[in-house]
């Protein structure tokens, strides 16, 4: 929850979305085309923003990209299982 | 009705000053039109033909078919050179010119001249079989020197070769399947265009790093921004990586129009449904963006171009611009 939060503010910020708050954005609602109507360019930059403040990369050759991207909550779970695997790693 | 008879009796004025205002409006229409079987589509063109052209056309009911079918057997005579041109200079001349030596920009320099040439005899071809006035010698692209983004709608196939033929050497991102074809792969490798990809991320942040490079090295870069050929009379949605281009490497965009009326060749009428008229076929400059005024929002700029273009196909009800209107109000 906290996490979709900041990612909120993330894509507003990061998109520079003049006309949406944070608050505004529906967790569940889609990304692109409807919804909050993003494009390819705006996947590029988030995927960009994403890496440099979570540390998790999105590889765009990864088929479930799409998946990922549907909306704040698909985002939201990816970079939570994302970042929990690598800690232990190192 | 007017404007109609007004773009059949200007046909000789119009090609030798390529924008008199009726023949604009002769372009307008129904934006897209719900799709009708193929007699009840040829039943309205005849009654449309019959009606709103009575003016200069001769008695003459049988010529027309007659040029029809000729124009059908010419248009898919012009399908083969194509190709086989294609191949012809994919496998042997471009091979052969390459050879030559040279750095990068002087390979890409002769290949593209060899090309154009190419291009220019195919427009050629169409213009004496009465398939198309169009002449690329005669078109002015108006492009700034150094490099730019180059952006043009797209309502024919000819668009590609039109623009081609009359500019400089240039790059021009083209659709991936295109360009990993084996007829006219190796054409566009060798004349270093970009490969459009599929729409994947990674294709897109490839294309814009490819496209970076070309401009980096002093070519303009062409691109298509509907990413397919327009819908009659009307626009796509246009995509934002032109504009994107143009915002990272702070160059200005080039508007092109091109224009065909009657149309042909568009993604919706096959090939083989030839018009009743000769078409005429133009690109013209349209308009310089320049990135600077859009403070690095290539939103606002793709938007501000398809309003140019709107503006141009003037009463065309613009629902393309729907989404893109609200990103800047001004």
């Amino acid at each position: 929850m906290e996490l979709e939060n900041e990612l909120k503010v993330l894509i507003v910020e990061s998109l520079a979305l003049e006309d949406v708050v944070p608050a505004d954005i529906d967790s569940a609602a889609p990304l692109f085309r409807t919804g909050l109507g993003l494009d390819s360019i705006d996947a590029l930059e988030l995927a960009m923003a994403i890496h440099k403040k979570f540390g998790v990369r999105i590889e765009a050759e990864d088929a479930r990209t799409r998946e990922i991207f549907q909306s704040v909550r698909t985002l939201a779970q990816h970079i939570a299982a994302s970042r929990t695997q690598p800690a232990g790693a190192p | 009705m007017t404007t109609h008879r007004c773009a059949e009796s200007n046909g000789t004025v119009a090609a030798r000053n390529p924008l008199p205002p009726c023949r604009l409006r002769a372009t307008l229409g129904p934006l897209r039109r719900p799709p009708r079987t193929f007699v009840a589509r040829h039943a309205g063109r005849m009654l449309a033909a019959t009606h709103l052209a009575p003016g200069p056309e001769p008695p003459l009911s049988l010529l027309v078919p007659a040029g029809q079918v000729l124009r059908v057997v010419l248009t898919a005579w012009t399908f083969a050179t194509f190709y086989l041109g294609g191949l012809m200079l994919s496998w042997v001349v471009l091979p052969l010119a390459g050879l030559r030596g040279g750095d990068r920009l002087a390979r890409v320099a002769r290949a593209q001249a060899i090309v154009r040439g190419a291009f220019r005899l195919f427009h050629d071809g169409m213009r004496w079989g009465f398939l198309l006035k169009a002449d690329p010698r005669s078109t002015r692209l108006g492009l700034p020197a150094g490099p730019c983004v180059v952006v043009c709608n797209h309502p024919t196939l000819v668009d590609v070769t039109a623009v081609l033929a009359a500019a400089p050497t240039v790059a021009c991102v083209v659709k991936g399947p295109l360009f990993r074809g084996l007829l006219l792969g190796n054409l566009l490798r060798h004349c270093w265009h970009v490969d459009g990809g599929s729409g994947t991320s990674a294709d897109n942040a490839r294309v814009l790093a490819e496209a970076a490079e070309r401009l980096a090295a002093g070519l303009p870069v062409l691109v298509f921004p509907e990413g397919t050929r327009s819908p009659e009379n009307g626009l796509h949605p246009f995509k934002r990586g032109a504009f994107e281009m143009a915002v990272r490497a702070r160059v200005p965009v080039v508007l092109l129009l091109a224009r065909c009326q009657p149309p042909v060749l568009a993604k919706t009428a096959p090939w083989y449904r030839a018009p009743r008229t000769v078409p005429f076929h133009a690109v013209e400059h349209l308009n310089v963006l320049h990135s600077a005024e859009f403070s690095g929002d290539s939103k606002a700029m793709a938007a501000a171009a398809a309003r140019l273009y709107y503006a141009r196909i003037e009463g065309v009800p613009a629902p393309a611009m729907a989404g893109l209107a609200t990103l800047q109000p001004a």
